[in-house]
Formats: C-alpha cells, sequence, structure tokens
C-alpha cells in the first residue's frame, strides 16, 4: 500500500534535506548562486513524503532502521515513530522550510557565503525533522542538540559581526544549560525506565510508567521542562532568542520563529503521558508560561528594532503554548495538549510570516530595521503591507484568522482546568489555572496592541525611507567585512540593497509571504472548528489514555479574548497610526516602567551579574590556584628531598672518622635493644 | 596476523633507527622518510583492525594458542614473554597511536627544519613505544614500553619545545617516572599476590593470565573491600594509581601537563595528549580496575571526586587561559576526568563510553593542537588576544576547528557525544549526585570551547602585524591575496589538510556509527564490568571465620614456614619475629588494621619470595 510504504521509510524525509545539504556544501563552490537547487528541492521531496505521511496517520507505527550505540546497556536504536503528532509537526515544518527557503533564494542572493547558507538550512531541516520522528529521548536528544547546532552556525552566519558572533555563542550556551536538564532528565529515566529502554513507546506505556515511583517522575518532568525553557525559550531561560535577531532574517522566521523553538512545547506534549500524572509539574509549566508570555509581551511593546519585536512575541506566544500545556490536568489533559500544539501550529504560519515580511521591509530598507528610521512604507511595499496585516491579525487573534482559534482553545483549557482542578476534589492547584487565565487575557491585549504599534510604525505615518547614515550604519557596515575579505572581490552589497531601495520585494519573495498568508487566514478556519486537527492528534502515543471529556463552546471566553484583541488593536492605531503625542508622553510619565520594557527588565545585565560574573571569578581563581597552589604543592614537594639532605643528613656527612664510629655503634645498639625488647 | 602485529610494532622503530643513522639528512628527505614508516605502520594497523574478529574475547593477532600462553618466550625463568596481542580496549588505542603519528608528522612537515631527522626519529621510536605498550600482554614488557616512551618525549620537548623546554621536559620526566616507580611497586605486587595465593602457585607475568587468576584468588583478605587500609587489593590499587593518575593525569596531579603542552612542538602536543594520556587511563583499566576491582571499589569515592574536580576545575582554568594551547591543555585535564569518571561508575554502560572516550579524546585533541598548530606557524603566537577573524582566511581552518571543538563539547552526531553520553548515564546509575556535577563539566566544555571559537574565528579579521609578511613568502606555497589590512596569510597547506582530515573522518564516523566501534569494545570490557560487579567483603572480622577453611592450601603455609616461618601468625599468637622481613598480607586479617600497612608489605615478601620459589620449583624440577 502507498501509505505503509511510506510509513516504513518515513527516513526519507530527513534523508532529503540532509542529501540537498550536503549536495550544496560539498558542491558549493561549483554551484555558486545555484546552490540553493538540491536544498530547496531537498526540502520540497520532505514536504511531499510528510504529506503523504499525514494521509497515512492513524498508523501509529514505529520503524527501527539500525542499532546506532550500544554501550553496554545504553542502547539506542535509530528508531522512528509515525503517529498524529509527529506528522502534524513534519508537515508543519516542511511546509514552512519549502517556503522560508524559496523566500531565501530572493534575500541571501548575492551573499558570498550563499552555499554554506543553504547547506546549513538544509542540515537544520534534517535534525528538525529527525527530531520531530525520533521514538527515542536519547535520539530527540541528539537531534535536539543538533538544531542547536545549526541555529548557532545561522546566527552565526555573518561571523565578522561581533553581534552576530556573540549572539551565537549565547544562543548555544544558555540551549547548553537546558541540554544539561535534558541529559539528567534521560540518565534518570534510563535507570528507572523498564529493561533500561527509552523508547518512547516503552516509557509512555501507561503499564511501564506505573512502575516508576512518582518523586521520579516528578523530577524527570521538571528536568524536561527546564530543558523546554532553553529551546523553547521560557523565563528562566529565554535570554538568547532575541539576540538570535542577529542571524538573516529566513533563519529567524525558520528556526526561531516556526521550527525549532517549538522543539520544547512539542518535548513536553510528546511526554504528556508522563507528565499529566503530576499536577505539580502541570501548574509549574502553566506559571512558567503565563510569566513568561506576559514579560515578553511587555518587554516587545517598548522594542524599536522590528525583528526584536517580533521575537518577544514569538517568546510570548510559546509561552501561551506552555499556559495550555500545563493545564492538562484531569479531563482536560487532551483538550489541553491539542490547544496548544493548535496553537503551535498556526503560530508557526503566521510568525513565519511576520518574520518573513520583516525581512522583505528590512530587504527594501536596505538592511535597516530600525522602526524609528522608516515608517508609511504601506504604498512603496504594497504585497509586504497586506501580508504583515494579515499576520498581525492572526497574531492578534482576530476573528476569523488562525490566532483567534487556537488562542481561544487555550484560553478555555485554561478555563476549564481552573475548575476541573479549583474544586472540592481538585487538587488545589485551580488558582494557578484562574491566574494564569488572567495573564492570558491581559497578554492578547498586549499582543494586539504591540503587533498594532509594529504594524502602524512601519507602515502607517509619513512616508520615510533610511538616510544614509542609517544605512551605513546598519546592513552595510557590519555585513561587508566578511565578505569583501571572503572573496576578496567586493560583493559590498550582501543583499542588493542599494539597487532597490524602497521597492517591493522580488516575485520569490513576496510569493511565499503571499503563501504563508493565506495560510495565516486559513489554516484556523480549516483545522479548529471543524475537529480535524483534533482528531489527527487523537492518534498518539499516549493521547488516547489522557483525560478527555465533551467540553461545550466556552462563548464567555471567545468574547472576553477577542474583546481583549480588539481593544489592544483599536488602543494602537490612534496611539501609532496617527501622529500622536501620547507616546512620547506616556513614556515620560510611566518613566521607570518604559526604561525598564525598553532594556528588557535588565534581565541580561542580572544574568552577567549574578552567573557570568562569579564564573569568570572563579575561571580566574581556578587559573591562578593552579600556578600557586596546586603546582607550588608540587614543587614544594618536590624541593623537600633536597631541603631534607641539606638540612638534616649533609650534617652527618661530617668526614670525622669518630663520629662515624660512635654513631655506627650506638645505631647497633639501639637495633639490639628494639629487637630485644618487642 | 601475529606476525603482522610485531612487524607493525617494529616498522617505526625501524624508521627510527634508520633516521637516527643519518642525522644529518635535510628535513625533506627525513621527513618523506617518516612518513613513509608512518604510513606503512598505518597500513599495518588498519589491516589489523579490519582483521580483528570481534566475537573473540581472547587476545587477538597473538603468538601462541588462543588460551595463552602468548608470545616468545623472553626470559626463560621467571617466564617473562615477548607477547603482543590486541583486545577491543587495545585495538583503538592501537590505531590511534598509527593514526595520530600521520597528524604528527605533517604538523612538522614545515615547522622542523633543524635536526629535523633527529626529530622524526624520535616520533618514530616513540611510535614504537606506545604501539607495544598497547599491545603487550605481558606485564613486564608492559612496563618496559610504559617507561621507554618517557624517554623519546623527552628529548622531543627538550630539544624541539619553546622558551621554557627544558624545565617543562625535566619536570614531566621527574614527575612520571616518580609516579612510575611507585606503580612499579604495584605491579610486582600483583605478580607476587598471584604467586603466593593463587592454587597453583603459578608465577605469571602474562596479563591476562593475572587478571583471570586474581579474581578468582582463594585468598580471604584478597576480597577485603573495607576499611581500605586494610584492604591488601586498595593498597595495591593506590600503588598502580601513583603512575596512572599522574599519566592521566588526574587532578592534583596534573601541573606537569600545562607546562608540558605548551613548550612541547605540535607533534610531541598531539602525541602527548593525544596518546600519552591515554597510558594513563589504559592503565587504570587494565591494571587498577581488572586486576584489584575490589580495591576499585573501596577508592571510588576517592577517584570520583578526584576526577569531577578534574571536570570542573579542569574546565574553569580553560575558561580563563588567553593562550589557545594552554586551554586546550586544560580541556584535556577536564576530559580526561570525564574518562576517568567513566571507568569508575564501574557499570557496562560507563566502561563503555570511556574506553570508547579514549579513543574519541585523542581524535579531537590532536585535532585541536594540530589546528593551533596551524595558527601558530601562521602567526607565531597562540594569545587569543592577538587573533581574531581567522575564519575569513583560514576557512578550511575554520571548519576543522569547529568540527574539533565541538566534537570535543561532545556534540551529538560526532565523536565526543557517543563517549560523554554512555560515561554520565552510568555515573548517574552508580552516584545521581557525582554524575550531575560532573555534567556541568558539559555546560562548562562548551563554554570555553565557544568562547575560543568565537575569539579566534568570528569577529573582524586581527592577526599580529610584522609576523606573517616574513612567513608567508618563507613557504612557495604562499600567495599573496590581497585584501584589506595588507596581510597576506599562508592558505592551509596540503599537509596540514592531510593531517586533519583523517581525524575529522573519524570523528565524523565515530560520531554517525559507533556500534562498530562499540562492538569491538564490548566484549573486552564485559569481564572488566563482571570482576567489578563482585561485592568485596565489608569488614575483615567477619572473614576471620572462614581464614582457616578458605585459606591458601596447606602447603603455601607449609612453604611459607620454611621460608620465614609465617605459619605463626596465622595462629592466634600475635607476630613476634621476622616482622621486619615479611609480614605476609594474611597477617592483616588478624591483626586490626593498628599498624597500618606500610607501602611494602606486598612488595618487600616479593623480592624475597621470588628468589625462594625459585629455588623450589628447582627441586621440584
Amino acid at each position: 500500500m502507498h501509505g505503509s510504504f511510506l510509513v516504513r521509510n518515513c527516513w526519507l524525509v530527513p534523508f532529503f534535506p540532509l542529501a540537498g545539504a550536503v549536495a550544496a556544501a560539498i558542491g558549493g563552490k561549483r554551484l555558486g548562486a545555484s546552490a540553493h537547487i538540491p536544498v530547496v528541492i531537498g526540502i520540497g521531496l520532505a514536504f511531499l513524503v510528510s504529506l503523504g505521511l499525514l494521509g497515512a496517520a492513524g498508523a501509529d507505527s514505529t520503524t527501527v532502521l539500525f542499532d546506532w550505540m550500544n554501550a553496554g546497556g545504553l542502547r539506542v536504536p535509530v528508531e522512528f515513530r509515525v503517529d498524529g503528532l509527529s506528522t502534524m509537526m513534519l508537515s508543519m515544518v516542511t511546509f514552512v522550510a519549502t517556503l522560508v527557503a524559496v523566500f531565501a533564494v530572493g534575500y541571501m542572493a548575492g551573499d558570498p557565503a550563499y552555499p554554506r547558507f543553504f547547506a546549513c538550512v538544509g542540515l537544520f531541516v534534517f535534525m528538525m525533522t529527525g527530531l520531530v520522528l525520533s521514538n527515542n529521548y536519547v535520539l530527540t536528544y541528539v537531534f535536539w542538540e543538533g538544531v542547536g547546532v545549526c541555529s548557532y552556525l545561522l546566527i552565526g552566519f555573518w561571523y565578522a559581526k561581533p553581534a552576530a558572533a556573540a549572539a551565537a555563542k549565547k544562543a548555544f550556551l544558555v540551549n547548553r544549560v537546558g541540554d544539561f536538564g535534558f541529559a539528567i532528565a534521560i540518565f534518570w529515566l534510563w535507570t528507572v525506565a523498564n529493561n533500561h529502554d527509552l523508547s518512547y513507546s516503552v516509557v509512555l506505556d501507561p503499564a511501564n510508567l506505573k512502575l516508576i515511583r512518582p518523586e521520579a517522575i516528578f523530577g524527570i518532568s521538571l528536568l524536561l521542562l527546564w530543558a523546554a525553557t532553553a529551546k523553547s525559550a521560557q523565563v528562566p531561560l529565554y535570554v538568547w532568542l532575541p539576540d538570535a535577531m542577529e542571524g538573516p532574517t529566513p533563519v529567524s522566521a525558520l528556526i526561531h520563529a516556526a521550527t525549532m523553538v517549538t522543539a520544547g512545547v512539542y518535548l513536553i506534549a510528546r511526554s504528556m503521558p508522563m507528565i499529566s500524572s503530576d499536577p505539580r509539574v502541570l501548574a509549574i509549566i502553566s506559571l512558567v508560561g503565563g510569566i513568561t508570555a506576559a514579560l515578553a509581551a511587555a518587554i516587545a511593546i517598548t522594542q524599536t528594532d522590528l525583528k526584536r519585536v517580533m521575537a518577544y512575541s514569538t517568546v510570548s506566544q510559546l509561552g501561551y503554548m506552555f499556559m495550555a500545556l500545563g493545564a492538562g490536568v484531569g479531563s482536560v489533559a487532551q483538550l489541553a495538549v491539542v490547544a496548544a500544539m493548535f496553537h503551535l501550529f498556526t503560530h508557526a504560519f503566521f510568525k513565519a510570516l511576520l518574520f518573513l515580511s520583516s525581512g522583505s521591509v528590512m530587504h527594501a530598507m536596505g538592511g535597516v530595521i530600525d522602526m524609528r528610521k522608516f515608517g508609511g512604507l504601506r504604498r512603496k511595499l504594497p504585497v509586504t503591507c497586506a501580508t504583515f496585516a494579515v499576520g498581525g491579525l492572526a497574531l492578534a487573534g482576530v476573528f476569523p484568522f488562525a490566532g483567534f482559534w487556537s488562542k481561544d482553545e487555550i484560553l478555555a483549557a485554561l478555563k476549564l482546568a481552573s475548575e476541573v482542578s479549583g474544586g472540592a476534589e481538585g487538587t488545589g492547584w485551580g488558582w494557578v489555572y484562574g491566574l494564569v487565565y488572567w495573564v492570558a487575557v491581559v497578554t492578547a491585549g498586549l499582543t494586539a496592541l504591540y503587533t498594532g504599534r509594529a504594524f502602524f510604525l512601519t507602515f502607517f505615518g509619513p512616508e520615510r525611507l533610511p538616510t544614509a547614515e542609517d544605512l551605513a550604519a546598519a546592513g552595510h557596515g557590519s555585513h561587508d567585512d566578511a565578505h569583501t575579505n571572503e572573496h576578496g572581490h567586493g560583493h559590498d552589497d550582501a543583499h542588493g540593497h542599494d539597487t532597490h531601495i524602497g521597492h517591493e520585494s522580488p516575485l520569490i519573495m513576496t510569493f511565499p509571504l503571499v503563501a504563508l498568508a493565506t495560510c495565516a487566514v486559513g489554516v484556523g478556519l480549516l483545522f479548529g472548528p471543524t475537529g480535524i486537527f483534533e482528531g489527527h492528534l487523537e492518534h498518539t502515543l499516549g493521547f488516547e489514555n489522557l483525560g478527555h471529556a465533551e467540553h461545550g463552546t466556552d462563548w464567555n471566553s471567545i468574547l472576553i479574548g477577542t474583546f481583549a484583541a480588539l481593544f489592544g488593536l483599536a488602543l494602537s492605531y490612534p496611539l501609532f497610526a496617527l501622529p500622536s503625542r501620547i507616546p512620547s508622553i506616556l513614556a515620560t510619565r510611566l518613566g521607570m516602567l518604559y526604561r525598564a520594557s525598553l532594556n528588557k527588565f535588565y534581565i541580561d545585565e542580572i544574568y552577567a551579574a549574578v552567573i557570568v560574573a562569579p564564573l569568570s571569578f572563579l575561571a580566574q581563581l581556578s587559573k591562578f590556584a593552579d600556578v600557586y597552589i596546586v603546582d607550588g604543592l608540587v614543587r614544594l614537594i618536590a624541593k623537600l628531598p633536597r631541603a631534607l639532605s641539606r638540612s638534616a643528613l649533609a650534617p652527618y656527612q661530617n668526614g670525622l672518622i669518630q663520629f662515624y664510629a660512635a654513631a655506627g655503634v650506638l645505631g647497633l645498639a639501639a637495633l639490639l635493644a628494639i629487637l630485644l625488647l618487642i | 596476523m601475529a606476525t603482522l602485529l610485531l612487524v607493525t610494532v617494529l616498522i617505526p622503530l625501524v624508521g627510527g633507527i634508520a633516521l637516527f643513522a643519518r642525522p644529518d639528512l635535510d628535513h625533506k628527505t627525513a621527513r618523506k622518510i617518516a612518513l613513509g614508516a608512518a604510513l606503512a605502520t598505518l597500513g599495518c594497523s588498519l589491516v589489523l583492525v579490519f582483521g580483528f574478529d570481534p566475537g573473540v574475547t581472547t587476545p587477538q593477532f597473538a603468538f601462541g594458542p588462543a588460551e595463552g600462553p602468548y608470545g616468545l618466550s623472553w626470559f626463560e625463568r621467571p617466564d617473562i614473554r615477548f607477547a603482543l596481542g590486541l583486545d577491543g580496549i587495545s585495538l583503538w588505542l592501537f590505531a590511534l597511536t598509527s593514526l595520530l603519528l600521520i597528524t604528527a608528522i605533517f604538523a612538522s612537515w614545515e615547522s622542523i627544519t633543524e635536526r629535523s631527522a633527529a626529530h622524526y626519529a624520535l616520533l618514530l621510536t616513540l611510535e614504537t613505544g606506545l604501539l607495544g605498550l598497547f599491545s603487550s600482554l605481558d606485564i613486564v614488557l608492559f612496563y618496559v614500553f610504559f617507561e621507554f616512551t618517557l624517554i623519546p618525549l623527552f628529548f622531543l620537548i627538550g630539544l624541539f619545545g619553546g622558551p621554557e623546554r627544558r624545565r617543562a621536559s625535566i619536570t614531566f620526566f621527574l614527575y612520571t617516572l616518580a609516579g612510575s616507580l611507585i606503580t612499579l611497586l604495584g605491579v610486582v605486587a600483583l605478580v607476587v599476590v598471584h604467586y603466593q595465593f593463587s592454587p597453583k602457585h603459578v608465577l605469571t607475568f602474562s596479563m591476562p593470565a593475572l587478571t583471570q587468576g586474581l579474581q578468582t584468588l582463594p585468598w580471604p583478605a584478597w576480597q577485603i573491600a573495607a576499611p581500605w587500609s586494610s584492604s591488601p587489593q586498595a593498597l595495591i590499587f593506590l600503588l598502580l594509581l601513583a603512575g596512572f593518575a599522574i599519566k592521566v593525569p588526574l587532578f592534583p596531579f596534573h601541573t606537569w601537563l600545562p607546562l608540558a603542552h605548551v613548550e612541547a612542538p605540535t607533534a610531541g602536543s598531539i602525541i602527548l595528549a593525544g596518546v600519552m594520556l591515554k597510558v594513563g587511563s589504559y592503565g587504570l583499566i587494565r591494571f587498577n580496575l581488572a586486576m584489584t576491582p575490589i580495591g576499585a571499589q573501596a577508592m571510588f569515592p576517592l577517584l570520583a571526586v578526584l576526577s569531577v574536580a578534574g571536570i570542573i576545575y579542569g574546565a574553569l582554568a580553560a575558561l580563563a587561559q588567553t593562550d589557545v594551547k594552554r586551554l586546550v591543555a586544560y580541556s584535556s585535564v577536564s576530559h580526561m576526568g570525564f574518562i576517568v569518571l567513566g571507568l569508575f561508575a564501574m557499570n557496562a554502560s560507563g566502561l563503555n563510553g570511556a574506553t570508547i572516550q579514549m579513543l574519541n579524546h585523542g581524535l579531537t585533541t590532536g585535532a585541536l593542537f594540530a589546528c593551533v598548530g596551524v595558527i601558530y606557524e601562521r602567526f607565531h603566537t597562540r594569545e587569543m588576544g592577538e587573533l581574531g577573524g581567522l575564519w575569513n582566511r583560514l576557512p578550511l581552518l575554520a571548519f576543522f576547528l569547529i568540527v574539533a571543538a565541538l566534537g570535543s563539547a561532545a556534540l551529538p552526531g560526532l565523536n565526543g557525544f557517543v563517549g560523554e553520553f554512555p560515561i554520565l548515564s552510568g555515573m548517574f546509575a552508580k552516584s545521581p549526585r557525582i554524575a550531575i556535577l560532573a555534567s556541568t563539566g558539559m555546560v562548562l566544555g562548551a563554554f570555553y570551547l565557544l568562547v575560543m571559537l568565537q575569539r579566534v574565528l568570528f569577529g573582524p579579521l586581527r592577526v599580529p602585524t610584522g609576523h606573517d609578511h616574513a612567513t608567508a613568502h618563507d613557504h612557495d606555497e604562499a600567495h599573496d591575496r590581497g585584501g584589506d589590512h595588507g596581510v597576506a596569510i599562508r592558505p592551509i597547506g596540503w599537509h596540514e589538510i592531510a593531517g586533519l582530515s583523517p581525524l575529522l573522518v573519524m570523528i565524523l564516523l565515530i560520531g554517525v556509527l559507533p556500534e562498530p566501534f562499540f562492538a569491538r569494545i564490548r566484549p573486552a570490557v564485559d569481564p572488566v564490568v563482571v570482576a567489578l560487579a563482585k561485592e568485596g567483603v565489608a569488614a575483615p572480622q567477619s572473614i576471620e571465620a572462614p581464614v582457616p577453611a578458605a585459606l591458601p592450601p596447606r602447603k603455601s603455609a607449609s612453604r611459607k614456614n620454611q621460608a620465614g616461618g609465617a605459619t605463626k601468625k596465622q595462629s592466634n599468637e600475635p607476630p613476634r619475629r621476622g616482622i621486619p622481613m615479611n609480614p605476609p598480607a594474611a597477617k592483616k586479617v588478624d591483626e586490626p588494621p593498628r599498624r597500618g600497612i606500610p607501602m611494602n608489605p606486598p612488595a618487600a615478601p616479593d623480592t624475597k619470595k621470588t628468589a625462594a620459589p625459585d629455588a623450589k620449583s628447582a627441586t621440584s624440577k
């Protein structure tokens, strides 16, 4: 059968992008400006296979390819799982990746390291699809770090730019801190898992889960959450994501908005059969999500860099997904996971769209992305303006755009969770969900506000283009160092900005925008209320055992959510679209708050002072301790024999025969005494 | 195949002798001869690797029958044999040595122009020493090779090193020698204990036979685990440890390492970090774990703490370094801590991981040092403050350096991961706290390596002025590429690519397909795991009852009686006479650990006994 053939050969999905990446890497020099062809084809093929798998889903099958490693007790096979969750993720990842890759063909044109870019993108898609398909915690970890390293290479793509280099390092390290938790979780799971088998199908089997002590489940779940907070940019480990915007914009769209950052959400959703048994962990997950969503939205509202607004928005939206996952108590469990994954799904489309639209703006503005430097672009960039508007409406959660449906589901899940766990027979965590519910509502308003702000500042108001100094300061100065040096001949202008400043992007870039915009309008309506999404996701390992009950439509939440969104948008129009002095007045009135938000609540500075500084102090301490204390001791010991002989033994070698004789006799006497007396 | 193994070990020696014989050869001829010898060795080792049968647990490629005795007779009496053979533990280190030598030779290709014949001769002799060491099946042969390797490396550092080479080489030599001598005591103690207490009183120097025999030694005291001060295994363990801990090097015995590395020539660093350090961990698994497993259990807390301390401390110290080579040297301290940690997880996962990690660390550190050599040759500095943005001009170097660094940082898909992950999971099963502490080393490891990458490769191009022009025009490959700063940087040469790419291929291969490597390691590690799984007896008191029954056969007692009247000590009568000479270890069972155990009791009687039994066996013959 066609379907089962694809299921058995699901390895094709990661394989095609990898093959494309290898071809681009090896043939890079020869292919030159057409280095994107193998990668785009590879990702496209992967998308087609994913679509086939999506049709064949429900099969819920695992395919073991080979034993990857077997270190005595730790055995890791390469095994892939095709079920509702993985096929949904696969189709989404490969679809967005295809469009982003096509967009990048236009965006990256002329960059001297063009082949390297596409090789890395292909490698990333390989890793990401592998992560999604994996049926084993260790294998997931492998791809988990793999996407991390691709992210590192792509953030640092313009390596000559110090900010990019620092951001790449920061992203990798913060993720490593998260991976530390993931690794410990795996070690722990490995020691308690049935037969030391870390396959999802074994670990998440209800019968096996019962064998694990509740404390172990609690600890492992928290560690998995820790890992997820790094990859999915949640409090406290979200700090790397905003900086990651130093990478090329298609990378931001693909990796740092639509796909990689959702890996944490995916991991929690995948482990839901295990995690949902502990209400404490669920409450913590919800709380983390709530704090993150609110904090990031509060920061996004004052940022002046368009991409950074989007980055904080991503952090905030990921927070929504965590809120929803955490709401998976009792009979709400299934609804909660579906809500989270649905938001992940819709978010991927509209956020990729928003990033690519920002990229299109940046492209047209010669690499300038500061919203204070341009404005009123709606006439110059009509397509971009329209697609950005669609994305913005979806993000704000306005009916009937995609975001509306998923955000509404999340609100409904939170409401139910607070009801279920708040009652007399509840877990006592009801107040958390009640609180998080209102946080979610307020954040929805904030989301609409900052989205409106970004949109109106960019596309409305008097038409302004960046000045020559701006251009010199932004794109060029930072990029050309890498470029001119690399091949010696001057591609001074990576994107060919100079020739078409303030013009709409070429078709190869606007086409993906339009495609994504169509999705941002349609996917919510198509999959949400129809129940297709939910039905598809039910065919996921262990999900049938998650609590589920019939829930009516929660009209209250729909109304409240919609009101918050419309209120935010309505507020943003007079504030930012029309010439108005209110924002600046507000900024001065709320001086402290404004500055705190503008400076991202000084979280980076706090981390630098609390973590980085003590660490460097310890490092310096070790460096000097090594030279002066540890090695000093060794040298001291090495000096002992000589010192001993000089001070203690040398005086006896005095050359007096009488002394030697006396000493000899005395020694003999002493020996005799010892022998006789003891 | 047995002949092939012997030939493989001897080829470099022949090459080395040939080069010693013609010290006046110019460097172009010398390096060709050296490369030829090293390539021949590598070819032979590859044949051995592919001919290695993963299903066989006994040493392979040895002369003699599969169950021993192996090798060619060397001394008639005692029966010391020239026995070479490989098993899953030594196979990869053997292959690693022959591979890294190629890198070492290519790394010296342009940089060593004076006395180059001597340089290559020393390298090749060192290779023979190391190959012989890893393939030795005889404990005496092992020790001979073990000490022999010091000599060429001493001269390599002392003659071809940096400005402080003399101090470095002497420190290195004395420090390691001091440790080795204590290890010698331990080795002798093992042989004698086995001779004295094995049922048939076999005086064997064969490592497989000793391992086997010591595990089933019918000597109750041998099974005591705690308190360690009354356990002969623990004491011998400590004796053995002295030399190996310095070689590894285990914190706090590591201070010779940064000095030696900074002063050593690139080739010396590659071999030193890539292979010499593995001698320590190899010794640990071969002797400390396989031969004194109960001692290892007793000493677990000490070793675990020292390795974790080394992991974190080494990583922190690496983080503070500004000299790239020093940074890599300290990273070795940290990473070797992981290997020791895996060994002392004492379970299959940890041991397998540690064994493959020995290979991995050799590859990544070898590659890192080779990259540092490439940088140093061009800019004559290793200070990260003076370098930056090298990616721009040396993209291939950037590629090699990034892969090697990420491999070293245990990124999945590269080789470090398949070692470190099993090590840590094995340790987690043994002691979660230690494993969690050690895992922070994973984060710190990424930290210092990424800082290094960021400073050296990323950012705008920055090179020290003045040096480059001179070197650039020295060499024929150099051609001015123009560009800003007016700096001409010699692009990476073919020999540098040839030296680094095999390592890179291996780093990737092990990362992606580790199973063929594990499949050969597992059968060799399994017996060690079984030995370590055996529980030691907790206290000497509990063993006192079965003493008479389980004591070595009367014969031995009576023989001892002849030798020095030792039987009395087994009765309740407190030991009166003969204390100074031979308090056999059995005494410790009766006597509470009052006197403690001076360093020599197991060793002191040995010298005595080896003479006596000889006489006895002569009479029996």
